[in-house]
């Protein structure tokens, strides 16, 4: 069974953290027993008060196509632009055609912005190249699952990722989002509640559900114990553990 | 190294989206190699019928005497009411700590409404054991202004803060109050509790697995991989709890 995570991140230096390079997610990842995994940065914000915003988006956007490109076959990298800045949909455009990422990350919170109006240039530069979109969610206020969601009323065609399925505290919001529109998808990282994760494949049926890990923030072998101890059977597991993901990410699709 | 383990956070009962019976805890402790739990109710049976509630705690917790530690449920709500139910709970049926749920029984964790309950924790010499991590009832910060109000209480947090961040504010009040311990279940950042062990040393954690929200062989991985000492995981798994318990 091939297993893709849907969610890790690249580490700088940032609160607590060190800045650690690719070579520590490719040993988490093989500590886990994964195969490929979607690479996002941790630097939603700029930390390097010596770089412009947009030289900063620029150098991160970069830091994670080098990333990809040292390990092509077991990375697949997502980009992400600061929404608040005039002209962001095109810079994504952009760092889309020269990274050739596969999709996009937004932290809502993180990256200091309400999830409405302001994502809908952005959404359509994912829906031209068919890219899914991450966000971070189940963190009020500006990361509520609903409130991202609510971007499937506009978009329709451009799969939209609740990641962390609503962090805890608010699963139902993030459940109920899924079920009400068809290109929500729920990533699991950080969803203690197995009851939760159970219920959701038996509601939304398992084409809904992501398996990701939230590396190096969180450790991949203890986040694929937990999916692979479900209750849920094979075919189910494998589309959980890497299908999903793959087909959203594949470009030929 | 096998670590004799016991869980400071077990449920029994029912809510929006788990259950768990007795019988099915104690056999699943075995599968698991928990020895002992702390049990308290969760759901509807944490909002009304608090004596009925707590009656049935204390028959499960009679039958599995070997196994099981009974936590009273407390309902702030209830005013004095609540303080007679604890009077009962641990005086006469034998519980041996307090189990409030802000989100659940809807109260900011920090509002007087529960300054009666923490009261008769303090008189009665038991520990309570709060849900923490619920935005707006139950944040640390949240917690953290009730442990400073009675420096007295011994305060269990449990899971943590829970998501996000939260864990960062959770060691920050637990540096300052001294009467804080705080509880592993659902917290999924190991990096957490190695920062614990660092911040506030090794006495001050204790192992849960919120189970039947969780997976328990998930929760003791867990912690049984955690880059720290084997004499705090040790204390984490057991000694500590066992010493607050007089286990």
């Amino acid at each position: 069974m091939k297993i893709t995570d849907a969610h890790s991140h690249l580490m700088v230096k940032f609160l607590m953290y060190r800045e650690a390079g690719v070579e520590q997610n490719i040993q988490m990842m093989k500590k886990g027993g994964i195969d490929r995994a979607c690479l996002f940065t941790s630097d939603f914000l700029s930390t390097d008060g010596s770089l412009t915003p947009k030289a900063w988006e620029e150098r991160m956007n970069r830091k994670i196509a080098e990333s990809v490109e040292s390990h092509p076959t077991r990375l697949v990298g997502f980009g992400t632009v600061d929404p608040r800045i005039e002209g962001a949909a095109e810079r994504l455009d952009s760092f889309v055609a020269k990274y050739g990422f596969r999709g996009a990350k937004f932290h809502p919170w993180h990256q200091d912005f309400p999830c409405g109006d302001v994502m809908h240039p952005i959404m359509e530069v994912a829906a031209r190249h068919r890219l899914p979109i991450v966000f971070h969610s189940g963190t009020p206020v500006y990361a509520q699952p609903l409130a991202i969601a609510w971007l499937a009323e506009y978009f329709p065609d451009v799969p939209i990722v609740l990641a962390h399925m609503g962090l805890t505290c608010m699963y139902v919001d993030a459940v109920h989002a899924a079920k009400r529109y068809e290109n929500v998808f729920l990533e699991t990282s950080c969803m203690p509640y197995t009851p939760v994760l159970e219920r959701a494949v038996s509601e939304l049926g398992p084409h809904k559900i992501l398996f990701g890990t939230d590396t190096p923030f969180l450790y991949p072998y203890i986040e694929i114990l937990r999916i692979q101890r479900l209750a849920i059977n094979d075919d189910d597991k494998e589309m959980i553990l890497g299908g999903n993901i793959e087909r959203l990410i594949d470009r030929s699709a | 190294m096998v670590y004799r383990i016991f869980d400071a956070h077990a449920h029994i009962g029912r809510d929006l989206f788990s259950e768990m019976s007795a019988e099915d805890l104690v056999n699943g402790m075995k599968k698991w190699n928990i020895s002992k739990a702390v049990v308290s109710p969760m759901g509807r049976a944490m909002i009304s019928n608090i004596a009925q509630t707590n009656d049935e705690i204390s028959s499960i917790v009679k039958s599995h005497g070997r196994e099981l530690i009974g936590f009273a449920a407390a309902n702030p709500w209830y005013g004095q009411e609540s303080v007679e139910e604890i009077d009962r709970a641990i005086g006469s049926l034998g519980l041996r700590g307090i189990k409030l749920s802000p989100a659940t029984q809807g109260f900011p964790v920090n509002h007087e409404i529960v300054h009666p309950v923490i009261k008769a924790a303090i008189n009665h010499g038991v520990p309570v054991l709060i849900d923490t991590g619920f935005p707006v009832v139950s944040l640390p910060f949240q917690f953290g202004d009730l442990a400073k109000s009675f420096p007295d209480a011994t305060l269990i947090m449990g899971h943590m803060g829970l998501a996000d961040y939260n864990w960062f504010d959770a060691l920050v009040v637990a540096k300052s109050c001294p009467n804080v311990i705080i509880e592993t279940s659902s917290q999924d950042c190991q990096i957490s509790f190695e920062q614990a062990v660092k911040d506030i040393g090794e006495e001050r954690l204790v192992f849960g697995t919120d189970v039947p929200h969780t997976d328990p062989v998930v929760e003791i991985r867990k912690i049984e991989t955690l880059d720290i000492p084997s004499s705090a995981m040790r204390k984490i798994f057991s000694e500590n709890i066992a010493r607050l318990l007089a286990l």
